[in-house]
């Protein structure tokens, strides 16, 4: 075991590299800078993870462009939806679970095990019920409109009236004979035009067929279409 | 061999006087990098105890160890938490050196035990009721396999309760895990060590 002389040296040995190496306890604020920022590491990635995830969930259900963008349109259906945002889930939650590991390595963090795993669990939980609730509203629509005889949607009521930018059109295809044209819910009739970069479906310029329609409302009953497609039935 | 039934225990008030010197040595040491010996002073023979018992390095490689454990107390001294008792926090930088360098150099750790960590690994046995006076001569011929074959976690914990006697907030705070884990650890390594003594008498035996 250890002797007085050995002791010796080694005191000896760490006095002299502190006074060669001019070595000094490094500053409190240090420690505390760095305790405070994991803590804000883990409420920030729980909490506002969880929320932001949450908007994007929303944003991405209601605005069909984004998945008209992105190429989902065309095989657009609930299979879609489910894998997309449970990716988003299952990345949030590893987030989330990551922030926890560096969080539970913080100082004294393991006297407070169960408020950080009560924050992880509510984390969890918000971002789940917002999956939960952004998928079966997002289903319960879209049966519903599956289910009607004519479609018709603008992305809010206020872009109904001010024809914005991009917008959704629903409804039942009438003659396809010089243009195409569209008779939506209410019983408006629409002149959808094409231009260039238009992408069109097959079998999407029947009569009696149920389209969908992206792109730009030009006036009371003329539409320009980037986009249509079928409504699977 | 006279085995005490129960592991000393520090007088609450001690220990408040104990943690009280503590604070006004880091006090003093942040003030005078030559105060610092005084900590060194008071630490080195427990701590190299404690690392030997945890890891059974090689004389150089602890002294060099040991050396970096206390550049690295010097150089935290500002991170020490007055709610946690000095030692504790002292215990736990020695210790999670010591893993790492065991980690390093991909070693398990090797377990060392002397004439009086036998005496107290027997008080273990006597708490758990394994201790007649046939399994006393048991355990002191196979002490060292019997600790060596334990789970690290089990192993460690055993040494701080037992030989360094360290209760099961200090054993927290070294450990950094909550109390309910390392009294549910602590029951574990015994159950353990009760599992492990079982089987090597019963091997022997048939033997």
């Amino acid at each position: 075991m250890i002797n007085s002389k050995e002791e010796k040296t080694i005191e000896d040995k760490v006095l002299g590299m502190i006074r060669d190496e001019k070595l000094r306890p490094k500053p409190r604020w240090k420690f505390n800078v760095s305790n405070t920022v994991t803590w804000m590491i883990f409420l920030v990635f729980v909490t506002g993870i969880s929320l932001t995830m949450g908007v994007v969930f929303f944003s991405v259900s209601d605005f069909d462009q984004k998945f008209h963008n992105t190429g989902f349109t065309e095989t657009y259906d609930m299979t879609a939806y489910i894998i997309f945002h449970s990716i988003w889930v299952v990345l949030t939650i590893i987030i989330i679970i990551f922030a926890f590991g560096i969080t539970s390595r913080g100082r004294n963090a393991y006297k407070h095990t169960r408020l950080i795993a009560y924050l992880t669990s509510f984390g969890c939980v918000l971002l789940a019920c917002i999956f939960f609730l952004t998928n079966v509203t997002k289903y319960a629509e879209n049966t519903a409109l599956k289910n009607l005889p004519y479609f018709y949607k603008f992305i809010n009521d206020n872009d109904r009236d001010n024809f914005p930018e991009q917008i959704i059109l629903f409804g039942t295809v009438i003659n396809s004979s010089s243009s195409l044209v569209i008779k939506d819910a209410t019983g408006n009739v629409w002149y959808v035009v094409f231009s260039s970069s238009t992408k069109l479906c097959d079998s999407c310029t029947k009569a009696g067929k149920n389209v969908r329609v992206f792109g730009i409302a030009k006036s009371q009953n003329v539409f320009v279409a980037d986009l249509v497609s079928l409504i699977k039935k | 061999m006279d085995i005490p039934l129960a592991t000393p225990q520090i007088e609450p008030d001690v220990k408040k006087n104990e943690a009280r010197d503590d604070v006004l040595l880091v006090t003093e040491a942040l003030k005078n990098p030559d105060a610092f010996s005084h900590i060194m002073h008071k630490y080195l023979k427990p701590l190299k105890r404690y690392i030997h018992r945890l890891a059974n390095l090689h004389e150089d490689e602890e002294e060099d160890l040991m050396q970096d454990i206390f550049i690295k107390i010097y150089k935290n001294l500002n991170d020490f938490d007055s709610n946690l008792s000095f030692s504790s926090w002292i215990y736990r930088i020695s210790h999670n050196a010591t893993i790492d360098h065991i980690r390093k150099m991909k070693n398990r750790p090797r377990l060392a035990l002397n004439d009086d960590d036998e005496d107290r690994l027997l008080s273990v046995a006597d708490e758990l009721d394994i201790a007649k006076e046939s399994d006393k001569l048991f355990l002191s011929k196979h002490i060292n396999e019997i600790f060596s074959g334990m789970k690290d976690d089990h192993r460690i914990v055993l040494t701080l309760k037992y030989f360094e006697d360290r209760d099961y907030a200090e054993i927290s705070d070294i450990l950094k895990k909550p109390p309910g884990t390392v009294a549910t650890l602590i029951h574990r390594a015994k159950v353990e060590f009760k599992k492990i003594v079982t089987e090597r008498k019963l091997n022997s035996n048939e033997l």
